[in-house]
């Protein structure tokens, strides 16, 4: 199984490679690490699952890019918007920190923005799972997910 | 039974029952108000009159109940410090406050009438007269909020703001009035000012009510209600609103009254209302809203005087009959209690007989004509004559005309939301017989005419009106009214009729024959909505874009919110658009004019756009300008390919890319755009700037590893060649190496262990090495802890990682007692700070910061520090020299080896073991302190989780997430430090450069800092690229210093900055401001002696020490690094400010 894991928070990439290899072990795992090195990868190569952040920044964080250019709150969902578009049918699980999200104008909580992608991306949205790096609940959430998808 | 002398029982009253149920309630609950609150849970309309009537008559009731209706004092408005129980039932309570006004009828149609000739003279000029009329409605009817409403604003109209803020601060300073009161005043007042902006109010109020209504959700409908009723329309608890005003003057009231029904009237919701306005009616109010508030058909309408010159006039208007219409509108244009839409035929009556003169603005009246012109033909001048209208609205918006006024302005000028419920409230409160609000009475249009045939039949626009609703055309065409007007309507009837394309041909003759400006925007508008509604999309787009490049103003006339709504909708209508150039212009327009929520869909456009010319990156589309609109393809250029679309696109890989694409854009721009080529050159000159600061800044970071190794190749020559030399003789001699370096003497029965002088060869070879290390790591001049010191330990390492976190609020300084301080903000974000909760977040914090700056000053102080045989720190400069290493690099210098070879093989060994520390501090960075870190902001968060039952924890969470994971990018950037300088020969370059990467960096090391920069800078000059990392380092530190020793708290304390040439010099002077309360005597004198020390520190002894002012590290790249003859001086003057000067000597700066 091939998974692309699209984000920016070193940690927690760790913390989710050792975990899908403790329960995907047959699995290639790639990471990107913002909006636009997750869409070019999925847009480019062809994967079985995606695990998706929600708020990332533009561009990979570098000393050349040391902001990683305009911050996205809706990064995932931005992304999920373009895969729908370029009629990319690749399954994606969302994992964020976050409870809430956006600016008051816009601002969302978890939930509601859950509700949001299954009613908008119903096809290639999985689920969403809310990360904490100091539980392990995240874990059982995401292994239901993956149980309930199958390789 | 009488007879049979039973005493019969006289049967009560059923309502004197209830009514002294009541009162037994009362006198049980010792409260008025407690039966009050059973009467209107459960007492029917007329008994609740009934008892209302009764209490009226008892003194006592009727102070607690019904308040004072003519309040003397402002201290009597609102004196009650609870509001009124109130019910969830608003038809019940509407109806217990009917009962309530219906005791003061005469009082009310009293007020009526002389608030209108208040009106008239407001409206005419008369502001003498307004004001007595003013002082009028004080004597009789008390105070109110209306009058204090209305003083403001003639005040501030007539004698400027003083006047009005005497006024309105006698009441707000008022301690005996109501706080409420006060703040309502306050706001008030500010919205009548002349300069603040309908905008800024709006922002303001409406950003308060917002925080007020997490807590106090009745008084924030409240506030909604009586302080932002135009900024958006929104449900509230209109029970809640009625009971905050239970003790104002009772024209407040019934204004307040008056204003829910006819909301809910216009929300369609009259069934609330009904029975409340009915009785009022039925009770003699000569208030025709209230009967339109009734029905909006008005069918049971008060008469109202000038009803017959009102018809008049619109019919003159049908007709097109122009003068005419102007003539009569002219009668009434004083009176705007009539209907604004007099002043509205008017205003166009005179643009179609083209008779428009600007007329002098000595009059509301005049201001407003003026203004509705602009709006009217959408000039240039429309969108600011439509603020300036808005803003009339605002400040007299408790008048009947001024929601009438907004109407028209929601027709004209907007395209909101809630543009259909405004327009109908302004019915609501127009005329009760004006036919022109048929088009908003839906199914009941034809009931309508009914009733104003009856008195109007021969009126052209009832009979216009007629022949739409039967849609009969043959019919229209024999009325007798313009050609213009028929054909528009046929066209009108045909879209009724789902007959577009007819229509279409309709309008654009209607168009072509261009009678006048308001026929064309008809014309154009009705086209526009004919192919939306036919699915045309891509010649609706055409047509709006088109419409938009002849006229901005008409595009809220025009549908394109429900275009682009449908459209993001539909991917296959995407597709159809794939070629289309109007659609990414349509789109950024309702992004700049609607709504900022489809920045995907922009996108979207600009990139199928792309696509179908078969290139990713605009600046390609040169090839195919050609076959392009010229307009279209430089709005889209200049407006649409911008940064923040760009930076979606999977053809660009970083920011930078993005903004060479754009340059590459704003060039072509030029060609194509000639007109506009220093806004794109000026664009150009930006964006170059802030990539040549931004590669610059890499430069600086990328070069804070740096030992001037010619540097020291030049101090040492004379010594070391000499003893090189002498190296070379004695390794030349076959004198025998192996001597012990101790030799063990027994003394006093002890053995000790002596030195022996080692062999002369080895102790220069020794001493050799150890001196060029020295001065590799410990020169002051040239050595890597100088530059160390000056890049990173002075303030840029903290900076970089706890300014940070102080910016995000999550950690805090230490007061004088070295405790950390409480947190303010997020102690103010959770308000109780009291509470245990708030205080054991304090301790969390405080822990975290404790935390966190250990780990720093630990890597600062200990970590990022060197160590040798003599200097014995943890530092992980580790520059130790073992034996084996000695001995194998001896064994390197062989006999033949020149000098210079020699010098070059210890270096490329002291390289060596710098690569090598390098990595040790970057892995210590990048897994050691990240983890650490970590740790630290996961206890954060689990001991905030403590607290998570009590208090709403996720947004300090989200901050403390978003932190963890900016942190492991800053510990990635401080170790990116970590690398040897790259140093290529830089540009030569004006000394703004190096002052934007200072003030850059600086932003970055005090993201909470602000400083008020001004820069005058001579631009002929040009200095050489080699001085460019010394006057960056220069300029860092003192900004550095400003900051921390710019004792302006408050304020963004100023800075000017000059660069100017003196003879064989050039003068660099920074001066910045400084707080009044320094002893500038006392600064002055240290800052004496530090001149002197600066004078005697010839070695640059303290360049390596951290803190102070930073004057001897400036001192060092003033003397080495820039090899430059110089002069310093730095002092306060008597205005508290603080001036430092170095004087350059040209020829040594290279200035060329």
């Amino acid at each position: 199984m091939k998974i692309l894991v699209v984000e920016d928070d070193q940690n927690k990439i760790s913390q989710i490679e050792a975990f899908l290899k403790a329960c995907k072990s047959n699995s290639e795992i790639n990471t990107r690490f913002s909006y636009q090195s997750g869409l070019k990868e999925i847009v480019n190569n062809k994967y079985d699952l995606i695990i998706l952040d929600m708020s990332m920044p533009t561009f990979d964080i570098s000393p050349q890019e040391p902001n990683g250019g305009r911050p996205r709150p809706f990064a995932g969902k931005e992304i999920l918007r373009q895969m729908e578009r370029y009629e990319i049918k690749i399954p994606v699980i969302v994992l964020t920190q976050f409870e809430r999200f956006g600016e008051t104008s816009n601002e969302l909580k978890l939930e509601e923005l859950a509700v949001q992608l299954k009613e908008m991306y119903d096809e290639l949205y999985l689920g969403t799972v809310y990360y904490n790096s100091t539980l392990d609940e995240w874990k059982s959430s995401l292994a239901e997910i993956l149980d309930s998808f199958g390789d | 039974m009488g007879k049979k002398g039973i005493k019969r029982t006289k049967k009560m009253n059923p309502l004197k029952k209830m009514f002294l149920k009541i009162i037994r309630f009362i006198e049980y609950k010792k409260n008025a108000n407690a039966g009050v609150a059973i009467i209107k849970k459960t007492a029917t309309n007329q008994e609740m009159k009934y008892l209302m009537t009764e209490m009226f008559k008892y003194p006592s009731y009727r102070l607690s109940v019904f308040g004072k209706p003519f309040p003397k004092k402002y201290s009597d408005i609102w004196k009650s410090k609870e509001i009124q129980f109130y019910t969830d039932n608003v038809k019940s309570e509407m109806y217990w406050h009917a009962c309530i006004f219906s005791k003061y009828v005469q009082q009310l149609n009293d007020f009526f009438k002389v608030r209108e000739q208040f009106t008239h003279f407001l409206f005419c000029g008369k502001v003498e007269e307004a004001e007595k009329i003013l002082n009028k409605i004080e004597d009789e009817f008390g105070k109110s909020l209306w009058l204090i409403e209305n003083r403001i604003a003639l005040y501030e109209m007539v004698y400027g703001i003083e006047k009005h803020k005497e006024f309105a601060n006698e009441i707000i300073r008022d301690e005996s009035i109501n706080g409420l009161l006060r703040f309502i005043v306050s706001h008030i007042s500010v919205r009548a000012e002349n300069n603040v902006s309908v905008e800024q109010y709006s922002s303001a109020i409406l950003d308060c009510i917002a925080e007020l209504r997490e807590k106090h959700e009745g008084l924030a409908d409240y506030l909604q209600f009586k302080l932002a009723y135009f900024c958006e329309h929104r449900n509230v608890d209109y029970c809640a609103i009625l009971s905050y005003e239970v003790d104002f003057s009772i024209i407040d009231r019934y204004l307040t009254f008056r204003k829910i029904a006819t909301t809910l009237n216009a929300d369609n919701c009259q069934d609330q209302t009904f029975d409340a306005c009915y009785l009022l009616y039925s009770s003699g109010i000569n208030d025709y809203i209230c009967s339109n508030a009734i029905d909006i058909l008005s069918l049971k309408c008060i008469p109202t005087k000038c009803q017959d010159e009102f018809m008049c006039i619109v019919d003159n208007y049908t007709a097109g009959k122009y003068d005419e219409c102007i003539k009569t509108a002219e009668i009434f244009l004083y009176n705007p209690n009539i209907s604004m839409e007099i002043l509205e035929l008017y205003i166009k009556a005179i643009i179609k007989s083209k008779k428009y003169e600007y007329i002098e603005e000595t009059s509301i009246k005049n201001i407003i004509l003026n203004r509705l012109y602009d709006v009217f033909i959408k000039n240039e001048k429309s969108n600011e004559s439509f603020l300036s209208l808005l803003k009339i609205v605002y400040i007299y918006s408790d008048h009947d005309w001024s929601i009438q006024l907004y109407k028209i302005l929601m027709a004209e000028y907007t395209d909101t939301d809630f543009k259909e419920f405004f327009i109908k409230l302004g019915y609501i409160y127009d005329l009760p017989l004006n036919p022109r609000k048929l088009l908003y009475t839906g199914d009941r249009s034809q009931e309508f005419v009914n009733k104003l045939n009856v008195k109007y039949n021969k009126s052209k626009t009832l009979m216009l009106y007629q022949k739409i609703i039967d849609q009969d055309i043959d019919g229209l065409n024999i009325i007798d009214i313009p050609n213009e007007r028929k054909l528009k309507y046929t066209a009108y009837i045909k879209v009724r009729k789902r007959e577009f394309q007819d229509a279409v041909q309709l309008y654009d003759e209607l168009f072509q024959k261009n009678y006048n400006i308001l026929s064309r925007h008809d014309a154009l508008i009705g086209m526009a909505n004919s192919y939306y509604n036919d699915n045309q999309i891509v010649k609706c787009i055409d047509l709006i874009v088109d419409a938009f490049f002849e006229n901005e103003s008409l595009l809220v006339k025009l549908p394109q919110k429900s275009l682009i709504q449908k459209i993001d909708k539909s991917r296959d209508l995407q597709r159809i658009l794939k070629g289309c150039i109007g659609f990414p212009i349509l789109c950024d327009l309702y992004l700049r004019f609607v709504n900022t929520d489809k920045t995907s869909l922009l996108f979207e456009a600009y990139e199928d756009l792309l696509y179908f010319y078969g290139i990713s990156k605009p600046s390609d589309i040169a090839k195919y300008a050609e076959k392009i609109e010229k307009n279209k393809l430089i709005y889209f250029l200049e407006r649409v390919c911008v940064y923040a679309v760009m930076d979606n696109s999977i053809a660009f890989n970083s920011s930078e890319e993005v903004q060479l694409e754009r340059i590459q854009i704003c060039q072509l721009l030029r060609k194509l755009n000639y007109s506009k080529d220093n806004f794109y050159f000026e664009e150009i000159k930006e964006l170059t700037q802030q990539i040549t600061v931004r590669r610059a800044i890499r430069e600086v970071e990328e070069s804070k590893i740096y030992v001037d190794v010619e540097g020291i190749k030049k101090s040492v020559e004379k010594n070391l060649k000499e003893s090189y030399s002498r190296y070379i003789t004695y390794k030349s001699l076959s004198i025998k190496d192996e001597l012990p370096e101790y030799i063990a003497v027994d003394s006093d029965n002890s053995e000790l262990n002596l030195l022996m002088p080692s062999n002369e060869k080895d102790r220069i070879f020794w001493s050799m090495i150890n001196d060029l290390r020295d001065k590799f790591v410990l020169s002051r001049e040239y050595g890597l802890d100088g530059y160390l010191s000056v890049g990173i330990r002075h303030g840029t390492l903290v900076g970089e990682l706890r300014s940070y976190l102080e910016q995000e609020n999550l950690i805090t300084q230490k007061d004088k007692s070295g405790q950390y301080q409480n947190n303010k903000f997020w102690t103010m974000y959770f308000g109780d700070q009291q509470s245990a909760d708030i205080q054991k977040m304090n301790k969390y914090l405080a822990d975290f910061s404790y935390t966190v700056d250990a780990a720093i000053l630990h890597l600062k102080n200990n970590i990022i520090q060197i160590k040798t045989e003599k200097k014995c720190t943890e530092g992980l400069f580790d520059y130790t020299i073992s034996r084996e290493y000695y001995e194998s690099l001896r064994n390197t210098v062989k006999k033949e080896t020149s000098y210079d070879e020699f010098i070059d093989t210890v270096f490329a060994y002291l390289w060596e073991v710098t690569d090598l520390n390098l990595v040790e501090i970057r892995r210590y960075l990048g897994q050691y302190l990240k983890h650490e870190l970590n740790l630290a902001f996961e206890k954060l968060q689990s001991d905030l989780d403590n607290l998570r039952n009590n208090i709403d924890i996720t947004e300090i969470s989200n901050t403390i997430k978003n932190a963890k994971t900016a942190m492991q990018y800053r510990l990635d950037k401080v170790a990116n430090w970590f690398k040897r300088a790259q140093l290529g020969v830089s540009d030569n370059y004006k000394l703004e450069l190096p002052i934007q990467i200072g003030l850059e960096l600086i932003k970055g090391s005090y993201p909470n800092k602000k400083l008020k920069v001004e820069v005058d800078v001579d631009e002929a000059i040009l200095l050489q690229g080699r001085t460019r990392k010394g006057m960056v380092d220069i300029f860092l530190v003192l900004l550095d210093n400003i900051i921390k020793h710019c004792k302006i708290i408050d304020n963004e304390p100023s800075v000017k900055i000059e660069f100017k040439p003196d003879g064989e010099w050039v003068v660099w002077n920074v001066k910045n401001e400084d707080s009044e309360n320094i002893n500038i005597y006392e600064e002055n004198c240290k800052l004496s002696e530090l001149k002197m020390s600066l004078q005697k520190d010839k070695s640059f002894e303290q360049v390596n020490q951290e803190g102070g002012t930073g004057f001897h590290k400036i001192n060092k790249i003033l003397s080495i690094d820039l090899n430059c003859r110089h002069q310093m001086d730095f002092r306060f003057d008597e205005e508290h400010t603080f001036s430092v000067t170095i004087k350059f000597n040209k020829r040594d700066i290279g200035i060329i």
